[in-house]
């Protein structure tokens, strides 16, 4: 009985231990995460102008997000540029990575920089320089390429047509996401045990094969993860669409977080800017659940 | 060793303690110094460097620090600053818009300081200081004067056989596009951030009467009367006949620095550009041709509507400013005579009455001021301005009548407000 007590308190010690040493990070989570989310969700039901008291509106915001064709397309272009982007880099990812494990030897150092160059490249410059690629007039690299290469007929306003524009931002952002799941991909390739190749080439597997049936099944998880992560970044994309469109021409490159900050600080409608925030939100979130969900499977353990 | 780092960890102590110490003191010592932030100085301007440097020079006293002013980002620059309690303490923006911080707190009433200094406000002239009011009192006082102009190669224009007009009318400015055309060169070319200026001049000048536009100014006249959505039309065939650089309506997209090297080499016959930035762009082109200025296009059908769109670029004091006074100084020697004088001789075209120029260029930079009518109706609310000017004419060119039913339905929700 004695033991038993003594065993409780030196738990309780420890569980104690444990809370102390994760309350700095929770004070930081807490002040930069937790009371900005519930005083967006607060404001999301309220009018304010930046200045003064809230007041309350109820689902005015809500509804007016739902009801308008421009924050409803805004929303819109923010799932596709999502959706595609995360699309591509995923495949682009796993593909830089499968090449990566394939490869190996000192080739390999060099490609994994190569392939990881577009992540160190800040959205910024990514976009200024892809705006320079893409431009409608004759400067533009890729319509000089093309009109070099004899194909006139190709040349395109491939920021200024509704057709492309969103298609454009999307592989530009999924191809600067990709570096960042081939890391993550590549190192769990790393783990799987050499027993399980040699098994496979005994039966005489090639390359194709084992992707197929060994490498991808057991790294689903960390495409799981990284599915999540890339979807994330993808709605929130600000600086490469600002970059490069603006948002225009006549909105047809507008994503929810250019919106969002239209809202609020041109339009001084702090609670819409907000509501269209929660809505993106819980999007954002239905994606991930919808994605995960997609992807889901049995764990191996090896 | 346990004594060598006894040793080590005692200096160490030491060095911190004393640095500590020093922090301190400086701390203490800065803390007697005003601290103010001044958002002045726009990269585009020629008179930016040297501006910083003045105000420097003319407030060693001060603890300044001068941040870059950016016009796609400065109403957010100010608002973020506000919300996070932080002081820009003085700020550029337009006086003529305002209306977009009323019922925000944000500007600092001037009305006091200038009926306190005489001086100070019969340089900004008899009506100048109009543009920057509102019912919340004098919340930005203007430095210069903005109206768009063409700047034109005379080259272009002769080979076509075209004469070059002081003035000339929308049916003649198409008709000379037209020729351009036919020549094989490019009408004109205009960045995108200036696209709207068709729009908004036309949308001034639309109409038969003041009382007239001042209805439509007020929310009054609908977005879908037939001379609103002509005056659209009109600036969308420019596009769609192929008179603007590069052409079609993916022209909306044109960048600043495509337009004027379109210009500059030679290959369009006309510049859209603003007064205060003319004499940059005929530095840009030299002795390659002859530049000539022509006034911006009417679409008035009589005199009394030969209305210019343009605007008035300030400043003003930001309310949460710890030092006003101290701000108003600095606002003083900015607007005054020695600030102005300097942009005036950099090319500016400034509203300081007491500044003088001896160059041709001025008065010809300066020549259509006077039609500049204080009013418009993109400042009728924050999402029609919006609209207007950063989404026209490129929203009626790819979504035809809804981008008239979505600027109607902006007026509706502006005059239900």
């Amino acid at each position: 009985m004695d033991r038993k007590v003594k065993k409780k308190g030196v738990n309780r010690k420890i569980v104690l231990a444990g809370f102390l040493f994760m309350l700095p990070a929770f004070l930081i989570i807490l002040v930069t995460i937790i009371i900005p989310l519930l005083w967006n969700i607060y404001l999301s039901f309220c009018e304010w102008k930046g200045g003064g008291t809230p007041s309350f509106v109820g689902l005015a915001n809500y509804i007016q997000s739902f009801t308008t064709k421009g924050t409803r397309d805004a929303i819109a272009h923010s799932l596709f540029i999502g959706i595609i982007s995360t699309l591509v880099s995923v495949f682009l990812g796993v593909g830089f990575a499968l090449a990566l494990y394939r490869i190996k030897g000192k080739l390999s150092g060099a490609a994994r920089v190569i392939f990881y160059s577009p992540s160190m490249i800040p959205m910024t410059v990514l976009g200024l320089l892809f705006t320079f690629i893409f431009a409608a007039s004759d400067k533009g690299l890729l319509n000089a390429v093309l009109a070099a290469m004899g194909l006139e007929s190709l040349k395109h306003a491939w920021l200024s047509d509704r057709n492309t524009v969103l298609w454009v931002i999307a592989f530009i952002q999924g191809w600067r996401s990709s570096g960042t799941i081939m890391m993550l991909s590549y190192t769990a390739m790393l783990n799987i045990p050499s027993s399980l190749f040699e098994s496979a080439e005994l039966e005489g597997c090639g390359f194709i094969k084992k992707s197929r049936y060994i490498i991808l099944p057991l790294i689903k998880q960390t495409v799981r993860l990284a599915l999540s992560m890339t979807l994330v970044w993808a709605f929130k994309t600000y600086d490469l669409v600002w970059t490069m469109t603006q948002g225009g021409p006549a909105n047809l490159s507008m994503t929810a977080p250019i919106m969002m900050i239209k809202t609020g600080f041109s339009y001084n409608q702090y609670g819409y800017a907000a509501a269209i925030g929660i809505i993106c939100t819980v999007l954002i979130g239905l994606c991930i659940i919808f994605g995960r969900s997609v992807l889901k499977g049995e764990n191996y353990e090896y | 060793m346990k004594k060598i780092m006894k040793a080590a960890s005692l200096g160490l102590a030491g060095v911190m303690a004393m640095g500590t110490a020093i922090t301190g003191t400086t701390q203490e010592a800065y803390a007697d110094k005003v601290e103010l932030t001044l958002m002045i100085q726009s990269p585009v301007d020629p008179w930016q460097e040297e501006l910083g440097n003045m105000v420097k020079e003319k407030f060693p006293e001060y603890d300044l620090t001068l941040k870059t002013w950016d016009e796609g980002t400065a109403e957010q620059t100010i608002k973020t600053a506000y919300a996070a309690d932080q002081a820009i303490d003085v700020v550029g923006y337009w006086p003529t818009y305002m209306k977009k911080f009323e019922g925000t707190g944000i500007p600092m009433d001037l009305t006091k300081y200038l009926e306190e200094d005489e001086a100070w406000k019969a340089s900004f002239g008899e009506s100048a200081l109009e543009v920057g009011t509102t019912d919340e009192g004098i919340l930005a006082v203007p430095v210069n004067t903005s109206y768009p102009l063409f700047q034109i190669n005379k080259s272009i224009f002769e080979e076509a056989g075209i004469e070059i007009p002081d003035e000339m009318s929308w049916d003649e400015f198409t008709e000379i596009c037209a020729k351009i055309k036919e020549s094989g060169k490019t009408p004109l070319s205009v960045q995108s951030d200036w696209a709207a200026w068709f729009v908004r001049n036309g949308l001034m000048q639309c109409w038969k009467d003041d009382a007239e536009l001042d209805s439509f100014i007020a929310g009054e006249i609908s977005f879908k009367d037939e001379r609103v959505v002509k005056a659209i039309e009109n600036v969308a065939d420019l596009y769609n006949n192929d008179y603007v650089y590069p052409g079609g309506k993916e022209a909306v997209t044109t960048s600043a620095d495509d337009a004027l090297s379109a210009f500059v080499n030679g290959d369009v016959a006309i510049y859209c550009n603003v007064n205060g930035n003319s004499a940059n762009a005929a530095d840009k082109v030299g002795d390659k041709f002859e530049i000539g200025v022509v006034s911006w296009p009417g679409m008035a059908e009589n005199d009394e509507m030969n209305h210019l769109l343009g605007s008035a670029f300030g400043y003003m004091v930001m309310s949460n400013t710890k030092y006003p006074e101290e701000a108003v100084e600095v606002l003083k020697y900015i607007t005054g005579d020695e600030v102005q004088q300097m942009v005036a001789d950099k090319g500016g075209i400034v509203v300081n009455q007491n500044v003088t120029s001896d160059d041709v260029n001025y008065q010809l930079y300066s020549k259509d001021a006077d039609k500049i009518y204080p009013d418009e109706i993109i400042n009728l609310s924050s999402e029609i301005f919006d609209n207007i000017v950063y989404n026209q004419p490129s929203n009626y060119l790819y979504n035809g009548e809804a981008a008239i039913d979505e600027l109607e339905t902006l007026r509706e929700a502006a005059i239900a407000k």
